[in-house]
């Protein structure tokens, strides 16, 4: 075994998933952590399937979100729903473009910067790519440190709705995209907590035997 | 490599080896679900039946592209996608979507029109539409070929499904100061409304469109008299005067109203049947015979005090109307002649009434052998004071059996009703008149004058023998005389000036 460099897996530790208790693995793949009595892997379990089944689910409602409208304003009778880029628009063509961008940016960009991340991540995983490992792991911290900003739009609209309910004359709702919006923004967490960063490294590893 | 897992132990077992069928991981349901809703969510929008319209209006003020919406009783349908001029740039084409409407519903019946704010006399409506903006609103009709283009109408419709009642057309000669909304009574009670208003095809009538609600619709059948409610009215006739009044709403908006006979057993009209709409809620004074026969009457005497309009009466019971007066040549051209043509109504004859399905040419030819069979018993035609107040005349028909034969001639196919002068009566009237003024004459005041004059003239003789008393009594004589005399003229002169002071009297004032 020539190994750059040697990890836990080598020695047959594995850390606890929940307490980080380390543990002897004793050649088991699945173990009973001794101290909090949660299983432990070597590696989170079926890691790339996960990530890549909820980063596809979250591709999925990507589209919804933005084609459908985000708020239902409902003003003296006649309702208008406003998606997402409608909002940009209008802000741009008020010209309030550093409104815009930052909508852009939270609310497009952001939550598909972090799936195409993920995305790149898991790619570059299962092709065992050997460079930009620390790269990839700095992009992954990144991908979860910007996702938790991408709630904004969510937030926005639930405020916006339970302040503005002036019955007839003005009232705001939320509209079908901001489910799919959320819904979006929790599946990339989760594909995010499902992908286990070790993984980048392992598989350089794995090539270089 | 997969194992069954086993507690971490210090003792190594050996595992049960168990190849682990390639089964899919049960986390894979997530994307499809995922895919299942945002699927649904994004072609729940396509697969909706959308349909797409035309309407055209003239004027598309207040419409917006994306923001107007289209409502059928305050409930939003559809909304306007698209505002464009047509090809030749006259009118506005509005493209409007609908979601989720049957589109059989489309019919050419269906119609479309504009609501914003509108101030009328029958109140303000679409006030809403200040604050919302303008939207269009339809009244989807029933039956007809289904369509997708449409022309919006430039004036608010009035729904008509649902809404049960029928529709008539009134034709009048004027509009008057009918319009859109204006009332259609029934006994004081608004039981419908002016739809809309235009000129006839031949641009002689005017045709009122009005819609009459369920139940009040029952009330009307063909014999139902239709009128206008012009507000206030003041006739000067032979009549005497008339003054009119409705309430002040009708005296600025107008109105129709209407009656029928209350014996009638007649079925309702029918949709969109045609009435006469008359000037007043008395057609039998004016309009409603609608067949009028003429007769030309002679006058010798003149027509003072005849005009136009003047009713022909037969003992007080109205036979016609005066048609025309005016003058011609006699035959002989020595003479002109005064005449009167007067109009009878063969309706108001007796045994004609309710004989409406014969046709025109039998009742003309009836009434000519009515009056021809009068004629010869002795009816004749006469100028009356109708009024003294006024001074208007009218026509009387009466029997003057003693009269010289006559019979009813036609000259120019004209029928010519011989008349006769005004009555001895009317004459003894005015004859004992002017004996009435006779009796104010200062007949006693003369008389005495006279006689003081007769006596100074005596007094003279007799003071002829005196001396001085004479000259004094005669110079007295001589006064007296000239204050007659004086008295005398004046009368004269006054008489002169004032000559109806015969008959009436000296003005006192």
């Amino acid at each position: 075994m020539a190994k750059a460099v040697l990890n836990a897996k080598d020695y047959n530790l594995a850390g606890c998933h929940t307490c980080g208790q380390v543990v002897d693995m004793l050649n088991h793949t699945h173990a009973v952590c001794p101290r909090c009595d949660s299983e432990v892997h070597y590696r989170k379990l079926d890691s790339i399937n996960r990530a890549w089944a909820f980063l596809i689910a979250a591709f999925v409602m990507y589209i919804p979100a933005n084609t459908e409208p985000m708020m239902r304003t409902t003003a003296l009778g006649s309702e208008s729903g406003d998606t997402i880029i409608s909002g940009v628009l209008y802000f741009l063509s008020h010209g309030d473009w550093h409104l815009a961008v930052v909508i852009f940016a939270a609310s497009v960009m952001l939550p598909l910067l972090k799936m195409m991340a993920i995305a790149y991540i898991l790619i570059s995983v299962q092709r065992g790519a050997t460079d930009r490992k620390a790269e990839n792991t700095r992009l992954y911290r990144l991908a979860e440190l910007l996702g938790k900003w991408s709630m904004l739009d969510i937030f926005v609209v639930g405020l916006m709705a339970a302040l503005v309910q002036l019955g007839s004359l003005t009232s705001i709702a939320p509209g079908p995209a901001c489910i799919a919006f959320a819904a979006v923004v929790i599946l990339t967490m989760f594909a995010e907590m499902a992908l286990d960063p070790k993984l980048i490294w392992d598989q350089t590893e794995d090539k270089n035997e | 490599m997969s194992e069954q897992s086993t507690p971490a132990s210090a003792e190594l077992s050996t595992a049960n080896v168990k190849q682990k069928s390639r089964k899919v991981s049960p986390v894979w349901f997530i994307p499809i679900i995922a895919a299942i809703i945002g699927g649904w969510m994004v072609f729940q929008k396509a697969l909706e039946e959308k349909l797409v319209v035309e309407v055209t209006f003239k004027n598309a003020s207040g419409i917006e592209a994306g923001k107007t919406v289209v409502k059928l009783r305050n409930i939003t349908l559809g909304k306007v996608t698209k505002v464009d001029f047509t090809k030749d740039l006259t009118s506005i084409t509005v493209t409007i979507e609908f979601k989720n409407i049957k589109t059989d519903r489309f019919t050419d019946t269906m119609r479309f029109w504009v609501v914003k704010p509108r101030i009328g006399v029958g109140g303000v409506t679409g006030l809403e539409t200040l604050l919302s903006g303008a939207y269009i609103e339809i009244d989807p009709g029933e039956g007809g070929k289904s369509t997708r283009e449409f022309v919006g109408l430039e004036e608010p419709g009035n729904y008509q499904l649902g809404n049960p009642g029928t529709s008539y057309t009134l034709e009048s000669d004027k509009l008057g100061s009918l319009q859109r909304g204006s009332p259609v009574k029934f006994r004081d009670i608004a039981v419908g409304e002016v739809l809309h208003h235009h000129l006839a095809k031949d641009n002689d009538n005017v045709e009122i469109e009005i819609f009459v609600h369920a139940p009040y619709d029952k009330l009307i059948e063909p014999q139902t008299r239709f009128w206008t409610l012009s507000g206030f009215k003041v006739d000067i006739g032979a009549e005497g005067l008339k003054v009119n009044m409705e309430s002040v709403a009708t005296l600025m908006s107008g109105g129709v109203g209407f009656s029928t006979d209350k014996i009638s057993t007649n079925p309702p009209s029918k949709e969109g049947d045609i009435f006469r709409l008359y000037g007043t809620e008395n057609p039998e004074i004016e309009e409603r015979v609608k067949i009028e026969i003429p007769l030309k009457l002679y006058f010798v005497n003149g027509v003072n005090g005849l005009i136009k309009g003047a009713p022909v009466e037969y003992k007080g019971l109205r036979f016609g109307t005066v048609d025309s007066i005016g003058v011609e040549e006699s035959k002989d051209k020595k003479d002109i002649l005064t005449f009167a043509i007067i109009d009878i109504e063969p309706d108001r004859l007796p045994g004609e009434h309710g004989l409406s399905n014969a046709t025109d040419k039998q009742r003309i030819d009836r009434t000519y052998t009515f009056f021809k069979d009068m004629v010869k018993r002795g009816l004749r035609a006469q100028l009356t004071t109708g009024s003294l107040l006024t001074g208007k005349s009218l026509v009387t028909l009466d029997f003057f059996p003693d009269t010289k034969k006559e019979t009813l001639k036609f000259v120019d196919g004209m029928p010519i009703l011989p008349t006769v002068p005004e009555t001895l009566v009317g004459i003894m009237e005015k004859v004992n008149k002017i004996l009435d003024r006779m009796d104010d004459v200062p007949m006693e005041e003369i008389g005495n004058s006279i006689s003081k004059a007769a006596l100074s003239v005596s007094n003279l003789a007799d003071s002829l023998d005196d001396g001085g008393a004479l000259a004094d009594q005669t110079r007295e004589v001589m006064e007296e005389l000239r204050r007659t005399v004086r008295s005398l003229r004046g009368l004269s002169s006054y008489l002169e000036r004032h000559p109806e002071a015969l008959l009436q009297g000296k003005d006192t004032k």
